[in-house]
């Protein structure tokens, strides 16, 4: 039973960054409508500015703050760059452009990080909990918090701040909310500075359990997509849902069939909830995308 | 001047007939081989950029599962060459039977799907078929690949890399292009072309679309497959990742990037992306930053890729000398079906 436990923990771990990647995910394709395939560019350079940040002997605390912080500076250097330039294109431009953003972001961080994979130090000592059986590395208490923070923050951001109104408006119906006196292009840029804030406070909060190198932004940014799209594309709460889902299939399927798996299952899912329910486990029966 | 050539100059038809001429000559002008076997590799992967082009830039479908089929064909042939001993073709043909099997069974599931939807089940294919492929190490010999693939032959007459290889792939993406190029003069190509343009629509005026979609997505599919077995007789070897996601990605990015829906743009643009890093590869620590620069800046100021730039250029000079009206819609092959998709 304990084996089962770790799985499950493991999942949930695992399933918090998706849900954090997925939930930045959300947050940009609600208000703008594109998949942003550089979310995972967020994770990896709040992880290495992090790593950089404390290793030049910062407090923890300030440097978790700067690397979000940065992060969501590069966000917004990015949707005026990148995305104001393309706003009016098609869908498949979009994409490659965010998919082109994504290739800089890593050469960059080739340049900066070089090749090596890098780790931070545990944020509260090596010494893992023991429940039972069951081992809890206690860094994972500080994912899972971040995760159920971020979470709280966002529903009250969207549902009591005039900023957050303001985005979920956009993203019903773009028009209108500019008719309404909505400031869109305002929306969006902030949807970007959130998106990125988030993505990085999930690099750092792993960056101690994982090893971090320039390119690690492709998969985790790819299992973000996929949980948005369990979850449902059309909800902001879809990815943190998808992701949490997708960590623990992953990590039961992997412990439970075998290891090597562990990617296939997770796609082979996401094919089954695609055939059976395309807009995502959220979604109202009979909705159709 | 006779309207007639005047017309052919302004739409740039006989652009297609120099390159092929240059293509034909190249080999004869003092190029290396090495220059050679890049041609080859773009020719190869031309096939199933074609096929992609048919699929996203006629009938207007965003995959980015394309290298899982090219891996059922680089597999299957490598495999057949490889352990049992069989001819190349024998390794194509069955490729294409098994490519047809699992592209209409695949397209049956992913194809009610639209935009982001559809692309990210397509990809979850690829995904798929890599990491089977990484799994069954009997068979395919695991991430560590295949080796010891012969060249390819026909009839026992060998085709190695190099001068053979070349000419057989040009001609083979000569007849693609030809095949396709009058597309709109047959029911099939106008249903394609009408899917794209709006779904809704072409259903209304009794284009069955699901299954012209269908249609579509198992050629393209056979194309790629078409491709990678073609791809496994160049390389002489074969591992999942060289026909994994990034492939996927990397065939609907060179699809985009030379301007879909034009034939002749993609290929420019596997062209571009085959030769590229050759180019930049002095500045290795710049190269990644530079390809991401040149995808972003092509794809986002010239929607229409190179193939895009170029026709503008193109008829901007023509315009000049000629005094001739401007197409506005128009490529160099155009019969009205190089407009590009918005969806």
């Amino acid at each position: 039973m304990s084996a089962v436990w770790q799985m499950i923990i493991s999942g949930v771990t695992s399933g918090s960054i998706y849900a954090l990647v997925g939930l930045g995910l959300g947050i940009i394709y609600n208000v703008s409508k594109v998949i942003n395939l550089a979310q995972g560019e967020f994770l990896t350079w709040g992880a290495l500015l992090l790593i950089s940040l404390t290793g030049w002997g910062l407090p923890l605390g300030a440097a978790i703050a700067l690397a979000v912080i940065m992060t969501a500076g590069i966000g917004i250097i990015f949707e005026r760059l990148a995305i104001r330039p393309a706003w009016k294109s098609s869908t498949t431009v979009l994409l490659i452009a965010t998919l082109a953003v994504s290739i800089v972001f890593k050469g960059i961080a080739m340049i900066g990080w070089g090749k090596d994979p890098l780790s931070a130090p545990s944020f509260s000592g090596e010494e893992p909990v023991r429940v039972g059986q069951t081992v809890i590395a206690t860094q994972v208490f500080w994912v899972v918090g971040v995760l159920i923070l971020i979470a709280a923050l966002s529903w009250y951001f969207f549902n009591r701040t005039l900023a957050g109104k303001a985005i979920l408006a956009v993203s019903e119906n773009r028009d209108a909310a500019a008719l309404v006196g909505i400031d869109v292009r305002l929306s969006v840029l902030t949807a970007f500075a959130l998106s990125a804030a988030v993505g990085a406070l999930a690099g750092a909060v792993i960056a101690p359990i994982t090893f971090v190198t320039y390119d690690s932004g492709t998969m985790i940014g790819l299992k973000g997509f996929i949980a948005l799209t369990l979850g449902g594309m059309g909800s902001i709460w879809g990815g943190i849902i998808g992701g949490v889902l997708l960590g623990l299939v992953e990590a039961l399927g992997a412990g439970l069939i075998s290891a090597q798996y562990k990617d296939l299952i997770a796609f082979v899912l996401l094919i089954i909830v695609l055939y059976a329910k395309p807009a995502g486990i959220l979604s109202v029966s009979g909705k159709r995308v | 001047m006779d309207e007639r050539i005047r017309k052919s100059i302004s739409r740039g038809a006989w652009w297609g007939y120099l390159a092929v001429v240059i293509l034909v000559l190249i080999p004869y002008l003092g190029v290396s081989k090495h220059f050679i076997n890049l041609l080859t590799l773009t020719a190869i992967l031309g096939i199933a950029v074609l096929g992609m082009d048919l699929l996203m830039g006629f009938t207007g479908l965003l995959s980015l599962g394309q290298a899982g089929f090219m891996a059922i064909g680089a597999y299957t042939s490598g495999i057949l060459a490889v352990r049992y001993e069989l001819p190349p073709l024998y390794g194509i043909l069955v490729a294409q039977a098994l490519t047809v099997v699992i592209s209409l069974m695949i397209g049956k599931a992913v194809l009610r799907l639209k935009g982001y939807h559809l692309a990210i089940a397509t990809l979850a294919f690829s995904v798929i078929m890599e990491q089977l492929l990484i799994n069954s190490r009997e068979l395919t010999g695991g991430p560590s690949g295949l080796a010891g693939v012969p060249f390819f032959s026909v009839g026992g007459l060998s085709v190695p890399t190099g001068l053979p290889l070349y000419y057989l792939t040009i001609g083979l993406v000569l007849i693609i292009i030809l095949l396709f190029r009058n597309l709109t003069s047959v029911r099939v190509g106008r249903a394609w072309l009408a899917i794209s343009g709006d779904e809704t629509a072409a259903a209304m005026l009794g284009v069955n679309t699901s299954n012209y979609k269908l249609l579509a997505f198992v050629f393209a599919a056979c194309l790629a497959a078409l491709s990678g077995s073609l791809y496994v007789h160049y390389m002489r070897f074969i591992s999942p990742d060289m026909v994994g996601m990034q492939a996927s990605i990397n065939i609907t990015v060179m699809t985009a990037l030379g301007g879909q829906g034009t034939l002749w743009g993609p290929l420019l643009g596997v062209g571009l992306l085959t030769f590229l890093p050759d180019f930049v590869s002095f500045t290795q620590q710049f190269q990644l930053i530079i390809n991401g620069l040149v995808l972003f800046v092509t794809i986002v100021f010239f929607p229409k890729g190179i193939s895009g730039l170029f026709t503008y250029v193109y008829q901007w000079i023509i315009q000049r000398i000629f005094r001739l009206q401007r197409y506005p819609e128009g490529g160099p092959i155009d019969n009205g079906a190089s407009h590009s998709v918005h969806k």
